[in-house]
């Protein structure tokens, strides 16, 4: 399925040293990399690709249903960067230079885009929260450390990256199939 | 303690029994000593990862001195062997080494043992206590030691990566740098880095690659110092609680968890940005305890609670205001200020510009702030300090404003202006902020005569500073020689005191005064006068522009009695502009004047030509020209020069330094291979026949001849060219300049070559073609219809004083010559010669197309022309000589 194929192509090209080898294909998968991560970050396989090839469901979800997982897939991402702040200002007090202000510009953006997905695929029967999803209330990487903390942050943009890029897609897609219903 | 024991021998020899016997004694002892000295037992290990230490404890028995030795347990490297004393711990029975590691304790396993010794006797080496790496196989994991180490800054910290089970090594890279790594076991491998410099603030990183790059570790380490506070001070506010201050001197790097604890007399105070601490009740002896993870430091400080007094802000300031002055009153937020002797400062300002004045009293509340001007914007800080043992000033209270009440305005400065018809203008300075008071509401200006019992008022807007007046009717009713003019100014507070000026009524009476020159400089015009010890008049300096003549806009300043001298600045004073100044009386009597000069901000070029003409009779020229105008002169005329223009050239026939120039030139030329003009000058031949001239004009050249007019006996086209100088001398090279090739249509310059007969020199007699008016030509300082000196108020300003004849002005110059009579007799001339005056063109001396810009001047100095106008005739003699003489062959 198209999924899948999009998947393996993002798979060939995180092929990179420092690329966290998680190809995210669930809406869980955030919050459960974080998981996976707690205890083992020393060790994570720089090129290890893991589960992007499958999605859970047997059939590709609708354009709609996959905007929905998406925005929930945002919402855990809003809650990372929510923690990532809390983290970082607990560690380091004030950053230097414009570091704050792009992380700040990031987080607002993620809130608009979550607003403007809502707005697209909400309907009577499916309400979407704009809220951050995420207690913030799980450790870092492994036995903590402050390169631990840097390590987790560095993938939490990461997924930040990936799901902002699958955004696009996706919206791209949506777009596509409503303009061509809207011709019929 | 085993001890050597030798038998004593009566015989000592070498028999082989004794020998024997000693060797089995030897024997006996060493294994004696061996029974004595106690192996290690018991030994344990104790380990702070953190700060690497490893504590060793065992039971030795009596021995004081061990062997240690440390290994790296998978590679049996020997890590630390040494001998040690270690007495036994009298409580435990034990005995106790301490040991820090280089590497962190994590890094491999390390195996111990000790052993007794006792001189060269040691025991046997202890069962191996082995303390466990975290590179067992068990712990497969790559891993990075030691993890958030913080560091002063020029410390040296050792790193090891511990390879995940079954991988390569790779590298060890320090932020940017790859270090290098000795390998501590199988797994294990270890880069030191030394001198460290500072961190940045989220630490530096020390990340460990596999080989190849499959996967990282890493640690963070932290370079900072350790705190150094200064400049501890406590003191009070509230005269009851401290409130302590420091600052850090240097940053240390270190934030956060990591950051400076501060306590004060062992409170730690809350906030580590925060470098201020209070305690509620002053304790005289303060201690700050600054402490981080890289050390502490102390200070102290030690006062009476009366000597550290910094008192907080007035607050709550209110004002009582009145027109001179106005009281400030204020709130203290203690009570206990009450009692506290003060000394305050109140800052003002107003217009710009700030002032201190300082106050005293016991709990001071209040303030009287004299010597304010009325109608003005104030604002008020106030800040006190302790009056005894003063410590610091306090805290400046906020800032408020008020503005005084107005009052009734000063007098305005009144002055006046008279035409020579009994007309003029009552004339005053428009009041200043500080003089009016309040707005300006208007003007009552009052004209009376006691004598002829005329009195006016009139009412003026406040924007009038000036009233024309006519005073013929009383002029002609009373004898008396004056009239007052009284002004007063009104705002809503009332009015001022009158200001009066006494107008004079017979000035046409007043004789004329010598005219001096003054002297521009920086500052201004300087003027001195003498004083007369019987004045006790004061004095008014005015000035306006020369060429003004009807209702000038005067300026004027008032002077106390005794005064000598004044410089008189004004923005007005404009280069090129003449200014008459003049000193009058300022008396109870009509203002006298006294003296009078004339002067120039700054000498200028003459902005415009003079309209020379020429008449031709016989042989003779006659040069004439009419005067400057004033305006154009842009500075005191010195002369004139008289030039022969030779079509490129000019050729100086002579100058002219007295008024109503002219000139007789014959023209006399001689044709023989080269020609030759003689010019024979006679300056007013009525009065001095001797100053004639003979001038040797040479001709341009043979080309030229050959293009001879003709046999005409007299050349008159030969241009002449006349430039009036001053001591502003036109720098352009001597060249013919025209003020337009329009203008100089009918006179061309390329006057060719003359090929006539030379027929004598005529006499001066001869050649006078024109009278001048005797009169004005009598002294050089004669001249114009006012008769003499100098008027101010009583010019001419009839069109033709601008337009008289030409004169050079002489130190003491009359205003020009209206008495006229000439008029230009040439048809050369502008067309519009108003124009010509009005041109402005900074390309000066060009008079009507007969003349020719022409040079750069022989000017005379000034003594020269001093000496000159003592005596005119015989030093213009004297130069007409010199240069005859020169020009001569």
């Amino acid at each position: 399925p198209r999924w899948t194929r999009r998947c393996l192509t993002r798979r060939r090209r995180r092929e990179r040293w420092l690329l966290p080898g998680y190809c995210i294909t669930n809406v869980l998968v955030c919050s459960s990399y974080t998981k996976r991560r707690r205890h083992s970050w020393r060790t994570t396989p720089l090129t290890e690709d893991v589960s992007c090839a499958l999605s859970p469901d047997s059939e590709e979800p609708s354009t709609e249903r996959q905007v929905q997982l998406l925005h929930s897939a945002l919402r855990q991402c809003l809650g990372l960067i929510h923690c990532v702040i809390l983290k970082e200002e607990e560690e380091w007090g004030e950053l230097e230079g414009d570091y704050e202000t792009m992380r700040k510009n990031v987080q607002l953006r993620l809130e608009h885009l979550l607003h403007s997905t809502k707005g697209l695929v909400e309907t009577e029967n499916t309400t979407l929260e704009v809220t951050p999803d995420h207690q913030c209330n799980e450790e870092t990487d492994g036995a903590g450390g402050v390169f631990g903390l840097k390590m987790w942050t560095y993938r939490v943009l990461l997924e930040l990256v990936h799901w902002a890029d699958h955004a696009a897609q996706t919206l791209h897609v949506l777009h596509t199939e409503r303009e061509e219903r809207e011709e019929i | 303690m085993p001890r050597l024991s030798v038998s004593p021998s009566s015989k000592p020899n070498c028999s082989p029994v004794w020998l024997i016997s000693v060797l089995l004694g030897l024997l006996a002892i060493h294994t004696n000593a061996k029974d004595v000295l106690t192996v290690p037992q018991q030994v344990s290990l104790s380990a702070n990862m953190y700060t690497q230490h490893l504590t060793i404890s065992w039971l030795g028995g009596a021995a004081t001195t061990f062997d240690l030795m440390i290994l790296r347990t998978e590679l049996n490297e020997t890590v630390f062997y040494e001998t040690v004393s270690v007495t036994m711990n009298q409580v435990s029975g034990r005995h106790q080494w301490n040991w820090t590691s280089v590497e962190p304790l994590q890094c491999t396993s390390l195996s111990i043992k000790i052993r007794s010794r006792d001189g060269q006797t040691t025991s046997e080496w202890s069962n191996t206590q082995i303390l466990q790496g975290s590179d067992l196989p068990s712990n497969e994991e790559l891993q990075m030691y030691p993890q958030d180490r913080i560091v002063p800054v020029g410390a040296n910290t050792t790193f090891c990566c511990i390879v995940e089970e079954g991988k390569l090594f790779g590298t060890i890279r320090y932020g940017n740098t790859v270090m290098n790594t000795t390998r501590l076991s199988r797994r294990s491998f270890a880069a030191t880095v030394v001198n460290q410099e500072l961190s940045g603030k989220t630490g530096t990183n020390v990340v460990c690659f596999d080989n190849p790059k499959t996967k990282l570790t890493g640690a963070v380490v932290f370079v900072g110092y350790p705190p150094l506070p200064t400049d501890f001070v406590c003191e009070t506010r509230d005269l009851t609680s401290a409130v302590c201050q420091w600052n850090e001197k240097r940053d240390t790097n270190l934030y956060r968890k990591r950051g400076t604890r501060y306590s004060l007399n062992k409170r730690f105070s809350p906030e580590e940005k925060q470098k201020e601490c209070s305690v509620a009740q002053w304790e005289g002896n303060f201690t700050l305890v600054a402490v981080n993870p890289l050390g502490q430091y102390s200070l102290t400080d030690s006062a009476e609670i009366n000597h550290r007094v910094h008192p907080v802000a007035p607050v709550n300031l209110t004002f009582v205001v009145h027109a001179w002055n106005a009281s400030v009153l204020w709130q203290w937020e203690y009570n206990s200020y009450s009692s506290l002797a003060l000394d305050c400062q109140v800052e003002l300002a107003s217009q710009g510009y700030k002032t201190k004045r300082t106050f005293s009293g016991v709990g001071l509340r209040s303030v009287v702030l004299s010597d304010l001007y009325p109608d003005e914007d104030y604002s008020v800080q106030v800040c006190c300090g302790a009056q005894q043992n003063f410590w610091k000033w306090g805290s400046w209270s906020k800032s408020f404003s008020f503005k005084t009440n107005n009052y009734v305005p000063d007098a305005p400065d009144v002055w006046m202006w008279m035409n020579k018809d009994y007309t003029g203008q009552v004339i005053w300075k428009p009041l200043t902020q500080r003089q009016s008071h309040g707005l300006i509401t208007g003007y009552e200006v009052t004209l009376w005569s006691p004598e002829v019992n005329f009195q006016h008022t009139e009412f003026f807007s406040p924007d009038t500073y000036a009233v024309p007046v006519n005073l013929t009717q009383i002029a002609t009713r009373s004898s008396d020689n004056k009239v007052m003019a009284t002004v007063i100014a009104k705002n809503a507070a009332g009015v001022s005191q009158p200001a009066s000026v006494l107008i004079p009524l017979r000035l046409t009476d007043v004789e004329p005064l010598t005219v001096s020159r003054a002297v521009y400089t920086d500052r201004g015009f300087p003027l001195f006068w003498q004083h007369n010890a019987n004045d006790t008049c004061a004095y008014v300096v005015e000035w306006y522009e020369a060429s003004c003549k009807w209702d000038c806009p005067v300026e004027w300043i008032k002077l106390a009695a005794g005064n000598t001298n004044v410089t008189i600045k004004s923005a007005n004073f404009q280069p090129g502009v003449r200014y008459n100044i003049s000193l009058y009386s300022n008396s109870s009597e009509a203002p006298e004047l006294l003296q009078h000069w004339q002067g120039y901000m700054q000498e200028l070029v003459p902005s415009s030509s003079v309209l020379l003409s020429t008449t031709q009779q016989d042989s003779d020229i006659l040069l004439t020209w009419r005067e400057i105008p004033l305006v154009n002169r842009r500075g005191f005329l010195l002369g004139y020069n008289i030039y022969i223009s030779g079509g490129s050239q000019l050729t100086l026939l002579g100058n002219c330094i007295h008024m109503h120039a002219c000139f007789i030139i014959t023209f006399i030329t001689i044709c023989c291979r080269k020609c030759i003009s003689l010019v024979h000058m006679v300056q007013k031949p009525e009065w001095d026949s001797s100053k004639e001239v003979l001038v040797v004009i040479p001709e341009e050249d043979e080309d030229e001849e050959g293009l001879g007019i003709g046999d005409e006996p007299v050349d008159t086209d030969e241009p002449t060219s006349l430039r009036y100088y001053n001591q502003v001398v036109d720098e352009r090279p001597i060249r013919p300049r025209f003020p337009d090739s329009s203008d100089s249509s009918a006179s061309s310059l390329d006057s060719a070559c003359t090929d006539v007969t030379y027929t004598g020199i005529q006499t001066s007699g001869s050649s006078l073609v024109f009278q001048l008016d005797p009169q004005g030509s009598s002294e050089g300082g004669g001249g114009g219809g006012g008769g003499g000196g100098y008027r101010p108020q009583m010019q001419s300003r009839a069109p033709s004083d601008d337009i008289g004849l030409a004169s050079p002005e002489p130190f003491l110059e009359p205003q020009a010559a209206s008495a006229g009579g000439y008029k230009p007799q040439s048809s050369w001339h502008f067309d519009s010669p108003v124009e010509a005056g009005e041109s402005g063109r900074l390309a000066p001396s060009l008079g009507s197309p007969t003349s020719v810009a022409s040079t750069q001047f022989l000017l005379p100095d000034e003594e020269e022309y001093a000496e000159e106008k003592r005596q005119p005739s015989s030093s213009a003699a004297t130069w007409f000589t010199n240069l005859l003489s020169s020009t001569k062959p």
